[in-house]
């Protein structure tokens, strides 16, 4: 019923599509206006190819081919506008977006290696929560009320390439990153209350409200074995390559099984508050949001016994075969953030804008590591009649607890328009566009064995520095980007980016994204997690 | 002896009575508040001269004939209409007429203008100096309005005149335009509406002179929505501008692509908009703060320009960078060399063509860093009603060229409404991200 559900959405999307692409025009080329100018329907269909340049050697019998991603995205925007009066207006307001992954169709290799199930779900917008809806919500605009309602995504940071205090929507990462693209087309909208009010205070205070009554989406993480997820892990048989969940696989999945179920239970709410003004040259502003982590944290005993179902899973060592996986491991514990960012134009020394932002997180949960490799009792468990007696274990991948800190962090950006002559005179005169950030971010009362995404153990502070410079040439036809990113925990990439945008519809673009570490190349494990990412990509795109 | 007195007094104040009533009979003639570009013998000549032009399609035929009264850039560009992406660049010779401004126009330059001046002393700003009489009197408090030198004999003054024009006090437009790579034929279409609203130096929509309260000094304030490219679709871009020179305009761009609102420096105010030839700096001409450049008077000249032109005549092909169908009439314009006081600025140097009539800008031309021809405006302006009746001369449209790489961005300016009223809410930070 499902099934025929989502194919019903399927023909009904594409017919959408299509009649907007050939329907009634208003003009030639542009965006499609109907019923008076009350349905504007704008939309666009891309392709993008990722080329690997690099598949470490333990991976290459799993690939057939470079191509690491061949992405099909068509898009559809509507605004129509239900009621006008003269106080009240009422917007309705979407973004639809859906789309198809092909490689892992196209090569045989890939497609074998990839668990048959989590492959089905790349190709097409069937993952868990996911839905071709990107954002659908209706507009009552009334005197210094706005109020939207239904599936949004919001934007409260300052900062690109990181997050301090944008916190609101979770990201998809499993098809691409903020090298590639902007935060905004990774964000996963969710269904929510928002209202604003503006005031005649001092500063043209904004106020915000957002109300989000159960929508909890967890973060998604890349796919094992696709281009962004990690390489594949060896089988067990190497000869039969028998199919089964991997490693990283198995963990996502069980974190998705015993995520909230969406919109379903009120007490994953999640809620927030923003303050915006003006002050003295300076547009600023104030936040709070209240919310369920978007990835969990594990009881310390039932992890364990994963992660020694898992090992024995995978390994040829284990006397009980297929040794089964707890349930109730993950929760996902709510934290607050309280933050704010500013915008300054200095017309003095800098001539440029500087913008920042400040997070608080109040009460993140982590999980200790066993770094010290200390002996951990793993107790009995039995799933499905099958009993594992207890046991115990000294490897360093086994949970200790889970420990409670807060977090502090800013962002810091200076944009500034410089004039190189010898440029200049190459690109119609434009000023070259030249971004600078520094981040960092600490956690309060750091142990070593707390286990934290993106950190080495020990790692206090992280510290990251991003520089970016951007430039048109023949009137803005084409755009080049170069962005570099330096994180001091010793890795991170340069993108290079070129647009040509000739007309008003096709757009072309062409980069390569190199990663970098200090790690040493010759450990798979390193390769795995920074130089089998490097490629190059290219994008064609129709928009109307 | 009593009643003779008496009847003295009686007859004077009689006589004084019927003089005052009288006043308004004869007061002031909008020509005599702003003189027309011709009077007695030269309009003559001028009358003469349209006999044999008026009506015409000028092309390449007859160009030559009218090579004085046209600017050399406009002359070689029409000379060579391949080069243009055009078989053909023409234009239309219509009658001159004077611009009768409207009743507020003529009743604020009247009041204001016999007491004009400049301020004494220098004002330091962040970006440079206002020199002594450089800055107008009463300008910072909105205190004055109209053509403060309806006569103007210095650049500074003709400027200052320029900045005067308000089109209306407050509007509301749809820019349509293209921006055209004429050696390819490519074009990219742009669809912009705009509101903008004066804060000072208002003339005829009420209230008159100022907005009060107005406790940031707005000069003025600007409001415009991306429609198309379609990639830009719904960023918005906000401007405020104030009266004190001391102050930066503070713009703002909400990219809706990005969902964030963008604070842009000044010096991104040299920069094209949306990779047309048009800077922010350079919409209606010039778009900036006075003082932030030296005046100097070059010349007056007879000149071809539009400025009763019909929106309706303007053609052109695909391709085709310049408007064809131009209505221009024979006209007196004042040739002002501006010199930017920034040494960052993208130009040198630029020759603004001031109309002696409305101290609009029908021509420009500007020089890169480098000392070349590089953007020319030839600019458009028409007679309009306003919403509320009085009559408003304003921008019709423009052609933008790029002298050195031979692109262009021909623009229409639809659906205007001038004299329509607004919510000064629209113009604040928090608006950029509402519904578009």
């Amino acid at each position: 019923m499902k099934r025929k559900g989502v194919r019903t959405f399927r023909v009904i999307f594409l017919t959408l599509f299509i009649f907007s692409l050939f329907g009634v025009w208003e003009r030639a080329g542009a965006v499609v206006n109907l019923l008076d100018g009350k349905l504007m329907l704008k939309g666009s269909i891309d392709e993008v190819m990722i080329l690997r340049t690099h598949i470490p050697r333990q991976e290459k019998s799993h690939h057939n081919s470079n191509v690491g991603l061949l992405l099909t995205t068509a898009r559809l925007e509507s605004f129509a506008l239900l009621v006008e009066q003269e106080d009240l207006k009422v917007n309705l307001q979407s973004i639809f977006r859906y789309y198809f992954e092909a490689i892992t169709k196209l090569d045989r290799e890939m497609n074998a290696a990839l668990n048959p199930h989590d492959r089905n779900q790349f190709e097409f917008p069937t993952y868990f929560h996911d839905d071709p809806v990107n954002e659908l919500y209706l507009e009552v605009i009334k005197g210094p009320w706005n109020v939207r309602l239904g599936k949004q995504i919001v934007t409260w940071g300052e900062t690109a390439l990181e997050r301090t205090s944008d916190v609101v929507n979770p990201l998809d990462l499993r098809y691409g990153n903020p090298a590639m693209f902007p935060f905004e087309d990774l964000k996963i909208g969710l269904w929510m209350l928002r209202t604003f009010y503006q005031s005649n205070l001092p500063g043209n205070l904004l106020f915000e409200t957002i109300f989000v009554p159960g929508d909890h989406q967890m973060m998604r993480l890349p796919i094992e074995g696709t281009i962004w997820g990690p390489g594949l892990t060896n089988f067990k048989d190497p000869i039969t390559r028998g199919f089964g969940n991997y490693l990283f696989t198995m963990i996502q999945n069980s974190w998705k099984d015993e995520a909230p179920h969406r919109l379903r239970n009120i007490k994953y709410y999640q809620w927030g508050m923003r303050i915006t003004g003006m002050s003295a040259g300076t547009s600023w502003t104030l936040q709070y949001y209240d919310l369920v982590d978007w990835l969990p944290t594990g009881d310390p005993d039932k992890a364990n016994q994963m992660v020694y179902s898992m090992i024995d899973n995978f390994t040829d060592y284990s006397p009980t075969p297929n040794v089964p996986i707890p349930s109730g491991i993950w929760k996902y514990y709510r934290t607050r953030y309280v933050g704010a960012t500013c915008q300054y134009f200095e017309p003095n020394f800098l001539q440029g804008i500087i913008r920042g932002e400040f997070s608080w997180q109040i009460g993140q949960h982590y999980n200790t590591r066993n770094v010290d490799e200390k002996r951990i009792q793993i107790p009995a468990w039995s799933h499905d009649g099958i009993v594992v007696p207890a046991t115990s274990s000294k490897s360093n991948s086994l949970v200790t607890g889970i420990v409670k800190a807060d977090g502090v962090s800013y962002g810091i950006a200076i944009d500034r328009p410089v004039l190189w002559p010898w440029l200049m005179q190459y690109n119609d005169n434009s000023k070259l566009t030249l971004g600078v950030q520094l981040l960092q971010d600490w956690i309060i009362g750091h142990s070593r064995d707390m286990n934290i995404s993106g950190r080495g153990m020990g790692d206090v502070c992280r510290t990251i520095v991003t520089t970016n410079v951007q430039s048109a040439w023949r009137r803005q036809e084409i755009m080049t980007t170069f962005q570099n990113k330096y994180d001091f925990t010793g890795k991170g990439y340069q993108v290079f980016d070129f647009l040509y945008a000739p007309g008003d519809h096709w757009r072309f673009s062409w980069g390569c994204l190199f990663y970098w570490t200090n790690l040493s190349h010759t450990s798979y494990d390193n390769e795995r997690n920074s130089y089998d990412k490097d490629c190059f990509y290219f994008k064609v795109k129709y928009e109307w | 002896m009593m009643n003779f007195l008496l009847k003295k007094v009686g007859y004077f104040v009689l006589t004084v009575l019927f003089l005052s009533l009288s006043v308004p009979v004869f007061s002031e003639t909008p020509e005599e508040v702003i003189p027309p570009c011709f009077t007695g013998s030269e309009l003559a000549k001028v009358r003469e001269w349209e006999k044999t032009w008026v009506g015409k399609k000028v092309g390449l035929a007859d160009l030559d004939q009218v090579k004085d009264l046209i600017p050399e850039f406009l002359y070689k560009q029409m000379k060579e209409p391949a080069k243009w992406g055009a078989k053909e660049l023409w234009f239309e010779v219509v009658p001159y007429r004077y611009c009768t401004p409207s009743k507020g126009v003529v009743e604020a330059t009247a009041k204001y203008s016999p007491t004009s001046k400049f301020e004494p002393k220098e004002i330091k700003t962040p970006w440079g100096e206002v020199a002594t009489n450089e800055f107008l009197s009463g300008y910072l408090k909105g205190e004055i309005a109209g053509y403060p030198f309806p006569k103007a004999k210095s650049g500074i003054e003709m400027a200052w005149n320029y900045d005067a024009n308000t089109c209306g006090d407050n509007y509301a437009r749809d820019i349509f335009g293209w921006v055209v790579n004429c050696k390819t034929g490519a074009e990219r279409r742009a669809f912009q509406p705009q509101k903008r609203m004066y804060w000072t130096g208002r003339m005829d929509l009420p209230p008159i002179p100022r907005i009060e309260p107005n406790p940031k000094g707005y000069r003025r304030t600007f409001f415009q929505t991306l429609i198309e490219p379609h990639d830009m679709y719904g960023t918005q871009y906000l401007e405020l501008r104030y009266t004190d020179p001391a102050k930066e305009d503070d713009s703002f761009i909400w990219i809706a692509m990005y969902r964030r609102i963008r604070r842009l420096s000044n010096s991104q105010r040299d920069d094209s908009i949306d990779g047309s030839d048009l800077s922010y700096c350079d919409a209606d001409g010039f778009s900036g703060q006075i003082n932030r450049n030296t005046y100097k008077y070059v010349a007056v000249k007879d000149m071809l320009a539009s400025r009763h032109h019909d929106g309706s005549k303007y053609t052109r092909e695909k391709g085709q960078g310049p408007w064809s169908g131009i209505q221009r009439e024979r006209c007196k314009v004042y040739l002002v060399e501006m010199t930017p006081k920034d040494k960052t600025s993208i130009y040198s140097k630029v020759i603004w063509y001031l109309d002696g009539e409305t101290w609009q800008m029908p021509y420009k031309e500007a020089w890169d860093r480098q000392g070349r021809l590089w953007r020319v405006m030839d600019q458009q302006m028409g007679y309009f009603t306003s919403v509320k009746g009085y009559p408003v001369i304003d921008v019709v449209g423009y052609n933008y060229s790029d002298a050195q790489r031979d692109h262009a961005g021909p623009n229409w300016y639809k659906n205007p409404k001038q004299g329509i009223e607004y919510d000064p809410q629209i113009f604040t930070i928090q608006s950029l991200q509402k519904g578009y």
